[in-house]
């Protein structure tokens, strides 16, 4: 017998959100609808300032929308108290972002425990599994050093071990690959093509690479804050 | 635990900015430490009324030791006290020059010492009575490094040192004479500026010294010892308010320097707290974190700050200024004043920021540099 269709792990409908800049107000997202299933590597792309990080923001809970509706892994994110935020984001995202975004003070793998210690895990074991996650990226020998002695492409290594350590069932990329080489790029997106084909991940990436649509199962663009198939 | 131990992680990865937290809120501990030990110091320990003595003093003169009263004074004192007093005497009381330093010269005839101006004898002997001797305070030493043994020329007389007394209820550095060698060293001139009145067991002391205030005559003043000590302190360049106002001063810098360096340090790692709770850390759990570093640093900022004041008065207790000596140590309740406000604003320093970071939007705060 077939398994049961699983419901998408994200549905956006009619999803809007501005922003107060100095120039005035910026409308990033004029009415998203998009849906998501399970186990996809969607691409989203378009040009810089189309709505892309606003979107992949809004997804992962690290932003409110105006209006709309949100759903991911079967959350509200438009009612979901701030407690119920947090455990989502504990629990069900992953983040890579452009810049990296680890802890400067902390060694890498104390950057990747800190992902298991939100979970609750205690300090060694996270730090135990945490080298384990290192190792599987290439980087067990770079596990001491802290973010400014490794190299953009290590950094960013480093921060998937992170997103993936707590096994989130949807991974978001924002720009995974802009700050890196291109030989470092293709290292980045095997990682990310590998955890969503051998473990299903679901993974959101935007970028404004069309080189790397070939390593989604679907990609979409995101211009003046709508989607266009 | 868990917190504990990334937050040592966090302060030993991140020593630099920790020890220059420290390094600012040390100094500013011992300052204040050693302003708030200035102003206890200046303003002295309280004595009970029942334990003071009942001076008798000239009313008009710029101070008690320029005054001059008239000998039938003491007779007046002696006669209206009556049976109430279980002593009256005459004292010398005049500031004198000695080297660079300015002390006081106290003079009451040796019976008096103990019983009247309850002085005790820390080490050597009295005077002699009539000789060339005398006996100094305890703020002598801070004031002048004089000791027992050495020998001092007053007006020309050289005098020995005999001994070193407690002077309860006196901040001034005094030397002490025989009522008599002090009144043949002035020649008679200077006459006496005080009668003290000692008021006898039982006695009630404002009602004795209401009853010397209603029968003295225009030119006399009746005042308790403390009244005339604090007039004094007062004109030695009004130290009691100024101190009140160091001390005010003292506190706030130390809690405006508490505040702000913990919250500025809080400012420069804005975004690592979105990091963090881009990772679903909970507001609440990283203002704890981010205020336990805080009380860290203070803590051990002030204990630094501590160390520093107690190793300065413990080798400086006194300090003197003109007669006027001040015993510099902090109280205990200047200590215990000086770890809450360190420890607690600096906690305030760190929750404000924090818990304000805490209610922005996640994305604000990774897009801070």
């Amino acid at each position: 017998m077939a398994p049961p269709p699983q419901p998408p792990i994200i549905r956006a409908s009619a999803l809007a959100k501005a922003y107060r800049r100095a120039g005035g107000r910026v409308e990033a997202l004029r009415g998203v609808d998009l849906v998501v299933e399970a186990g996809e590597f969607l691409m989203v792309m378009g040009p810089s300032g189309g709505g892309k990080s606003t979107l992949l923001n809004l997804i992962g809970g690290l932003d409110r929308a105006d209006a709309g509706t949100l759903q991911v892994a079967g959350t509200d994110l438009g009612a979901a108290s701030e407690r119920a935020l947090d455990a989502f984001r504990r629990t069900t995202v992953g983040f890579v972002f452009q810049f990296f975004n680890l802890l400067p003070t902390l060694d890498a793998r104390d950057n990747v425990a800190m992902a298991l210690v939100a979970r609750g895990g205690d300090w060694d074991g996270a730090r135990r599994r945490a080298s384990d996650l290192l190792e599987k990226v290439d980087l067990g020998h770079r596990a001491d050093h802290r973010p400014s002695e490794l190299s953009g492409g290590e950094q960013q290594r480093v921060a998937i071990a992170r997103a993936v350590a707590g096994a989130p069932p949807l991974l978001l990329a924002d720009e995974p690959t802009g700050d890196v080489d291109g030989e470092t790029t293709a290292t980045i997106m095997d990682v990310l093509s590998g955890l969503n084909r051998t473990r299903g991940v679901t993974v959101v990436m935007v970028t404004h690479d069309i080189s790397l649509t070939g390593y989604a199962t679907r990609h979409v663009e995101l211009r003046d804050g709508r989607i266009s198939p | 635990m868990t917190l504990l131990r990334f937050l040592a992680r966090d302060l030993t990865a991140d020593w630099r900015r920790g020890l220059l937290t420290v390094l600012a809120i040390a100094p500013i501990a011992t300052a204040f430490l050693i302003v708030m030990g200035i102003s206890t110091g200046l303003r002295g320990p309280e004595i009970p009324l029942s334990r003071q003595n009942v001076l008798v003093v000239s009313a008009n003169a710029l101070d008690t030791a320029s005054g001059r009263l008239d000998p039938a004074v003491l007779d007046l004192a002696r006669a209206t006290a009556g049976e109430d007093a279980a002593s009256v005497g005459p004292m010398i009381f005049r500031p004198i020059k000695a080297g660079d330093t300015i002390v006081q010269l106290r003079a009451a005839p040796l019976a008096d010492w103990t019983e009247v101006h309850g002085l005790a004898l820390l080490n050597g002997r009295l005077p002699a009575p009539g000789a060339d001797e005398m006996a100094v305070t305890e703020g002598i030493a801070a004031a002048t490094g004089w000791a027992p043994g050495d020998r001092v020329e007053i007006f020309g007389t050289e005098f020995a040192v005999t001994g070193s007394l407690r002077a309860p209820g006196t901040k001034f550095a005094s030397v002490w004479m025989d009522f008599d060698r002090a009144d043949r060293l002035f020649e008679g001139a200077a006459g006496y500026q005080i009668v003290a009145v000692r008021p006898a067991p039982g006695t009630d002391p404002v009602e004795l010294r209401n009853r010397l205030a209603a029968a003295a005559p225009p030119a006399v003043a009746v005042y308790f010892e403390s009244a005339i000590e604090n007039e004094q302190a007062a004109r030695s360049a009004t130290a009691g308010r100024l101190s009140q106002v160091a001390a005010g001063i003292a506190v706030a810098a130390l809690a405006f320097a508490a505040f702000n360096l913990t919250a500025l340090t809080l400012a420069e790692r804005r975004r690592d707290l979105g990091i963090a709770r881009a990772l679903g850390f909970a507001p609440g759990a990283l203002s704890t974190a981010v205020v336990v570093r805080s009380v860290l640093l203070a803590a051990a900022g002030y204990a630094l700050g501590a160390a520093a004041a107690a190793a300065i008065t413990v080798a400086r207790p006194e300090v003197s200024v003109r007669s006027f000596v001040v015993d510099v140590s902090p109280t205990a309740a200047s200590w215990i004043t000086g770890a809450v406000l360190a420890i607690g604003v600096s906690a305030a320093g760190a929750w404000v920021p924090a818990r304000s970071a805490g209610r922005r939007p996640i994305r604000s705060l990774l897009e801070e540099r």
